[in-house]
Formats: C-alpha cells, structure tokens, sequence
C-alpha cells in the first residue's frame, strides 16, 4: 500500500464520526485534489504534507459534529444514575453502602443535567431507544417492581435493542458515543463502592474488585476503538476488552444483576460492529458468492 | 511575521470568495489560482483550505457540486452564491476601511510600496 492509500485510509479512520455520505463525499474531495495536484506534477509526499496529518485534517473537518456528540455523550449518561439514585435510594442500599453512594450519584446526576440543558438544543431523536431501554431494564432491578415482570421487560428490551441497533447501523456513529458514555457510569460504580469495602463483606470485596476491572477494560476498549487505525488489531482489541468486561461481570454478578451488566455491554458491541460494517459487507457479499 | 500569518489566516474567507467570483472551481484550482494572482504573496494549504470551504458551504456563501473536470476525472466545484457575494462585498469593506484607517495612523515615512522588501 502506498503512502496516498495509506493517508487516504486514516483519514477515513478519522472520520468516521461524519454520516457516512459526508464521510465519503469528504475522502473523495481529498482523493480529487490528490489526483489533480499528481495531474500538474506535484510531489505526493508535497501534496500529503500540504493537507497535513489525518487526524488534524479531520478535527477541522468535523469539529462541529464532535461538539454535539459530546452532548450526547452526556444525555446518554442520564438514565443510567437516575435508575441508579432511585435504586440506590431503598432502605436495603442504603444500609449496605452508606449515603456516599447515593451522593457521588447525585453529583453526577446534577452535572449531566446541566449537560442535558445545553443540549436541549440539538432535539436529538437517535438516542430515545436507550433512554427508554435502559429505564426498564434498569428499573426492573429497583425494589418496587414486582420480579414477575422481568419476562415481560426482557422481551421489550429485545425489541428495543433492535430499533436501537438499527439506528446505529443508519447512522454508524453513535455507538461510539454511548460506549463513552459508559465510561464515567462505571467509574462512578467502581468508585462508589470503595466505602463499602471498609467493613468489607467478601461479597462486596468482589463487586469493588470486578467494577473496577470493568471499568478499566471498558475505557481501554472505547479508547483502542478510536486510536487503533488498522482494522483487524481494532476488531482483535475490542473483542478482548469486551470479553474482559463480560468475564468480569460473570465473576460477580448472577440474576437479574447478570442480564443488567450484560445488557450493559451491548454499546460496545454495537459500537464495535458498526465499526467494522465494511468488512461484515465483505464477508456478507462473499457468502453470496 | 506572526502578524502577518494573522492577517493571512483572518482574511482566508475573502480570498476564496474572491478567487470564486469568476467561475466556479475546485479546491486545488482555488489554491494555484490564488497563489497565481498575487504571486505567489497568498499561498492557501490544503489543510487551511477544505475545512475553510466547508465553514462556507455551511454558511451557505458557497454551494457544491460533482463536475466532470478535465481528463473525465470528477471534481468537486464551488460556486459562490447570492449570500456569498454580499459577504464578499461587506468583508471586502471593512478590510478596505480598516486599511484607510490604518494608513491615516501611520506616517508617511514608514510605509511602502506594495512588493517592496521588507
């Protein structure tokens, strides 16, 4: 491969948060201009310094896309601590943890609605889906509802997941942004758990233990998703660090906790499929073949 | 010097639209043409280039289309549009008055000529 092939595919990599027909017509445009400075004799490696590294091409391509995912990058937080304070908030939590876990919530709560104002200006639509799943399935795990409705609630979280998962594949970019914004959310768990481990219990020991490690594998995934360029070590790193997720959550967690976490997990895997779309169309057009 | 790339950078906006007046082009053409009538005195980068072109597409003063350019090779032209002529007209305006301005501060004895070395 080429040093042209090569740039022309980083900057793809970089871009990926543009729809993908900005994200095509934009790596066209630059492929165009190549094309013609090559048609007038210019240098290639001239013409690739011109246009500068493809990250920072691709920052000021986009800047104006990227400020409005990290909005809702905070939107999507929401629903998981409002959940979490409601159920953290029962007799039963509040004996075992103490009130910091519910106040490190809070905060957390009371900063993504600050978020949550500003963004109000974006009107999003995209991410009702996992609002509203992530209500049932996390509200089924509080105390006052009845456990009998959990089939129920499973069944609806299956339908939901596939209107979520087909927005993601129409848009291909914010399954990134919701796996971000897990990151603070099993942060704030992993930490809020630290004070319940003064007085450990064994059992509490663990869930500190396997959130932490949770939350590790979780960020180095989401952050591997967006460093690494070459697409097989992408798949290949996103795949351990989402089996280092999932292993930890069968260390710890069983009932209704287990299906949470695991349910928990699929951002990423979307995440990580809608990443590779290109090469799962490849696969699809071979088995045709 | 840093000033100068200062200048250089604020006024980016203004030479694209001026440079797309004529006709419509495409981005390599935008910056050879550009570099071709001053002399080389404004040479634009790719990387200045593109995000300043899509900033003024979304401001709707340019608007894109996909051309058969020479060769049948495709191109990406620009077109300034009605808006972009009218922001062409008023920033060209204030550079102007700015410049007069300028001009009235400084003495006579320091400027020079346009080109002159510096």
């Amino acid at each position: 491969m080429n040093d042209i092939e090569t740039y022309l595919k980083q900057l793809d990599y970089a871009l990926r948060e543009l729809p993908p027909a900005k994200r095509d017509d934009t790596i066209a445009e630059i492929e165009s201009h190549i094309e013609a400075g090559l048609a007038e004799n210019d240098e290639p490696a001239k013409l690739l310094q011109e246009l500068g590294p493809p990250q920072i091409l691709a920052a000021k391509l986009h800047h104006l896309q990227w400020k409005h995912n990290w909005l809702y990058f905070g939107l999507a937080t929401i629903p998981l601590l409002i959940l979490d304070i409601i159920s953290s908030s029962m007799p039963y939590y509040l004996i075992i943890l103490g009130l910091p876990l519910s106040l490190t919530k809070l905060f957390a709560l009371l900063f993504c609605l600050l978020l949550l104002g500003i963004s109000m200006r974006t009107k999003s639509t995209l991410l009702i889906g996992w609002w509203f799943g992530l209500t049932v399935m996390r509200g089924y795990d509080a105390v006052f509802m009845p456990s009998s409705w959990i089939y129920l609630f499973l069944f609806l979280w299956i339908g939901l997941l596939g209107l979520y998962g087909r927005f993601l594949w129409r848009q291909r970019t914010d399954g990134f942004v919701i796996s971000l914004s897990l990151i603070p959310y099993v942060w704030g768990s992993a930490i809020a758990f630290v004070p319940g481990t003064v007085w450990a219990s064994d059992h509490l020991f663990r869930v500190m233990l396997t959130s932490t490690v949770s939350a590790v594998a979780l960020t180095l995934t989401v952050l591997a998703a967006f460093i690494i360029s070459d697409r097989k070590q992408r798949w290949q790193a996103m795949l351990i660090g989402t089996t280092i997720c999932v292993a930890a959550t069968l260390f710890v967690w069983h009932g209704s906790g287990l299906l949470f976490w695991l349910f928990l997990y699929f951002p990423i895997t979307a995440g990580w499929f809608i990443e590779n779309y290109d090469q799962l169309t490849f696969f699809k057009q071979r088995i045709k073949a | 010097m840093k000033l100068m790339q200062q200048f250089k950078k604020g006024s980016t906006p203004l030479l694209i639209l001026s440079v797309l007046t004529e006709e419509p082009m495409y981005g390599y053409q935008i910056m050879r043409e550009l570099e071709a009538r001053s002399q080389g005195y404004f040479s634009l980068t790719a990387a200045s280039l593109y995000p300043t072109l899509h900033k003024l597409e979304a401001d709707n003063l340019v608007s894109s289309g996909w051309q058969e350019g020479h060769g049948r090779r495709r191109r990406k032209y620009y077109t300034i549009t009605n808006k972009g002529r009218d922001a062409l007209a008023d920033h060209a305006g204030q550079w102007q008055e700015f410049a007069s301005h300028l001009l009235t501060i400084i003495p006579p004895a320091l400027r020079r000529a346009p080109g002159a070395a510096s």
